[in-house]
């Protein structure tokens, strides 16, 4: 400070408007429907200003399931953005609980202070560009129209390490190591090339977990919130106030594990997750759309795949699709005119068959005779399928009990034991065909399963 | 539907609950990566090494279908979690592919060596397994070191002797 010149100074002519002051803002924060307030510093600005980021403004997080449910036009954006906060508050909730001596001991080096903040920045610089790497209509056509090998978070890899976010990353002093984001950023199960250590998965498991990851507390809240339903509503804070890091008694590793206090807010999680899958995400007519759009695509872009040049990937938006969907439906000559009057028509293909555990028990190959049986009758050209798998969520997480000891969530909680799992398959044709065909189905069905039972 | 895929898991069902124990998805992880590094059959599922060991995201789909339509099912056990059992439609997967008796028997040896051993071991094993194959460190100084790097909870002696354990069960094979 120059001298002669004091902080009484400064303030009485500041006080008296002397002199202008300003101070660079370093935290900032915009309005969050879900968690209220999203906080965030100057490196993640840059980086939610940066244009891959900007992108995810034109990526409808549920794809087209706004022409079922009107209110579902949330996008990636905001979606990303409600991860990071979530991240950062898992982060601090499980770091400032008391840890056991044996866990500080393994994690001896990262819990000094500096290392700490800096694992807690790249949490939640992964936890916001985890998605950056969605195509258009964010899940609806990734296995089909990314060429072999290729998937969004793969993608996303590759926008972080070659785009201007690598030099946003490494530009503040000390600087974050892109790698180390792409690491924690994209889920371990799905990577076959990279094995991370045991404090990369912990950190990589808080932002992708299955039971409590960040990303999927924030879509389950975002989700119903925008759809209009009630299921996926549930009880974020008092969840993220009981989540703790344990030794697993199966294995020895540091994991996540929930307060005895918690685990109602946890089964909420879990039955939200079974509805909102159910109900919303598997509704038989928004999977239609995600077919239709799919044919629609294959036909329009080049190969029928999209690019991996990351460049002319992140040019492409629901927009582009959008615009071309509405160029095809407008003009009747147009090579793609049909497929396009599926989605913007409406004209999507009926439900005639819907696979449910009874026929599955009876018959395990039921839904492949029925798509065979509708192909040949039908024609396969007027014939689409559907089908997720069953996937049974174990839920094997621990749960720490009054007394400290650590026991199984299934033997506190009935409702994570008998939670129900799920499995989707469908079975569509042209809307010209509905009345004709539903009840040849139905009849062919009934005589499938009474062959099965003989066999 | 893959009947033959599920033939395998069923038979490393009843064959674990043969030797006593009370398989786990976890055994069934295990003991298939164990019998694909032993050499002992051909497993037609791909494995990853991840810190909880050797895990098949195939094998996982598969045991979610086989419980789909009730050839496995889950039963509680208070001590450990979800127990496999072989279900109503076991029959019908047998009926639709029929394993050698090699395959069964290959089968067999593994699940009698990972019975009655605690999770931890059982993951030791067929991570040591694991390593001997797809790293090719036979050595049992250098199989232990690179065990105890992977998992450094683990005891160097412990590594030691889950190496030692392993490469007798491989000479055993060998044996014949």
């Amino acid at each position: 400070m120059p001298e002669g010149i004091t902080w009484a100074k400064i303030s009485t002519l500041l006080i008296n408007g002397a002199v202008s002051y300003s101070m660079a803002k370093t935290r900032h924060e915009v309005r969050d429907p879900i968690h209220g307030f999203v906080h965030f510093g100057n490196l993640e600005r840059s980086l939610i200003d940066s244009v891959p980021y900007q992108r995810l403004r034109e990526i409808h997080q549920l794809a087209m399931s706004y022409e079922v449910y009107p209110g579902a036009c949330h996008t990636r954006f905001e979606h990303c953005l409600g991860v990071m906060e979530v991240a950062g508050r898992i982060f601090d909730s499980v770091f400032t609980a008391q840890l056991s001596d044996q866990i500080r001991d393994r994690i001896s080096d990262e819990l000094q202070p500096n290392h700490l903040e800096y694992w807690r920045t790249v949490l939640r610089l992964a936890a916001l560009l985890h998605d950056i790497g969605h195509l258009p209509f964010s899940h609806a056509a990734e296995k089909a129209l990314l060429p072999e090998g290729w998937d969004h978070e793969r993608m996303t890899a590759e926008i972080l390490r070659n785009s201007e976010i690598k030099q946003i990353l490494e530009d503040p002093s000390p600087s974050v190591k892109v790698e180390d984001v792409i690491d924690v950023a994209w889920d371990f199960r799905k990577r076959k090339d990279a094995r991370l250590t045991p404090w990369k998965t912990l950190l990589n498991e808080i932002l992708t977990g299955n039971t409590f990851g960040a990303d999927r507390i924030d879509y389950l809240l975002r989700d119903s919130y925008h759809v209009g339903v009630p299921y996926g509503r549930i009880d974020p804070l008092r969840l993220i106030n009981g989540l703790r890091l344990i030794l697993d008694p199966d294995n020895g590793e540091i994991a996540l594990g929930v307060d005895k206090g918690s685990i109602h807010a946890a089964e909420a999680l879990l039955l939200a997750r079974y509805f909102m899958y159910v109900q919303v995400y598997f509704h038989d007519v928004r999977r239609i759309y995600d077919i239709h759009l799919k044919d629609f695509l294959a036909e329009v872009l080049p190969e029928g795949k999209f690019p991996t040049d990351w460049q002319a990937y992140v040019a492409i938006t629901d927009s582009e699709i959008l615009n071309n969907l509405r160029k095809s439906f407008s003009d009747p000559n147009d090579k793609l005119h049909v497929l396009a009057t599926r989605v913007v028509g409406r004209r999507h293909f009926r439900t005639v068959y819907e696979l449910v555990s009874p026929h599955k028990n009876a018959c395990p190959t039921i839904l492949g005779d029925v798509i065979k049986y509708c192909e040949e009758t039908f024609g396969a050209e007027n014939v689409r399928s559907d089908y997720y798998p069953p996937k049974s969520e174990q839920n094997l997480f621990w749960v720490i009990t009054d007394g400290g000891s650590l026991q199984r969530a299934s033997e506190i909680s009935s409702v994570v034991a008998n939670l129900p799992t799920f499995e989707v398959g469908l079975v569509f044709v042209d809307p010209n065909l509905k009345n004709e065909a539903k009840p040849k189905v139905d009849e062919f069905v009934r005589k499938r399963l009474d062959e099965a039972q003989n066999e | 539907m893959n009947f033959r895929k599920h033939s395998l898991l069923l038979t490393a069902i009843e064959e674990f609950h043969s030797h006593g124990e009370m398989p786990t998805g976890i055994h069934i992880h295990k003991a298939m990566s164990f019998a694909q590094s032993m050499d002992l059959l051909e497993v037609p599922f791909a494995f990853i090494l991840y810190k909880h060991g050797p895990y098949s995201v195939d094998i996982e789909f598969e045991l979610d279908q086989m419980r789909s339509y009730s050839a496995v099912v889950a039963g509680k056990n208070p001590f450990l979690s979800q127990v496999l059992r072989v279900g109503s439609n076991g029959d019908l997967v047998r009926k639709k592919a029929p394993l050698q008796f090699c395959e069964v028997s290959g089968i067999s040896r593994v699940c009698a060596f990972l019975s009655k051993r605690s999770l931890i071991q059982v993951d030791l094993f067929a991570t040591a397994a694991w390593i001997s194959y797809h790293e090719r460190i036979s050595n049992p100084e250098q199989l232990a070191s690179r065990l105890h790097s992977l998992k450094p909870f683990i005891s160097k002696q412990d590594a030691i002797a889950g190496g030692l354990a392993v490469s007798q069960f491989d000479q055993m094979r060998l044996a014949g």
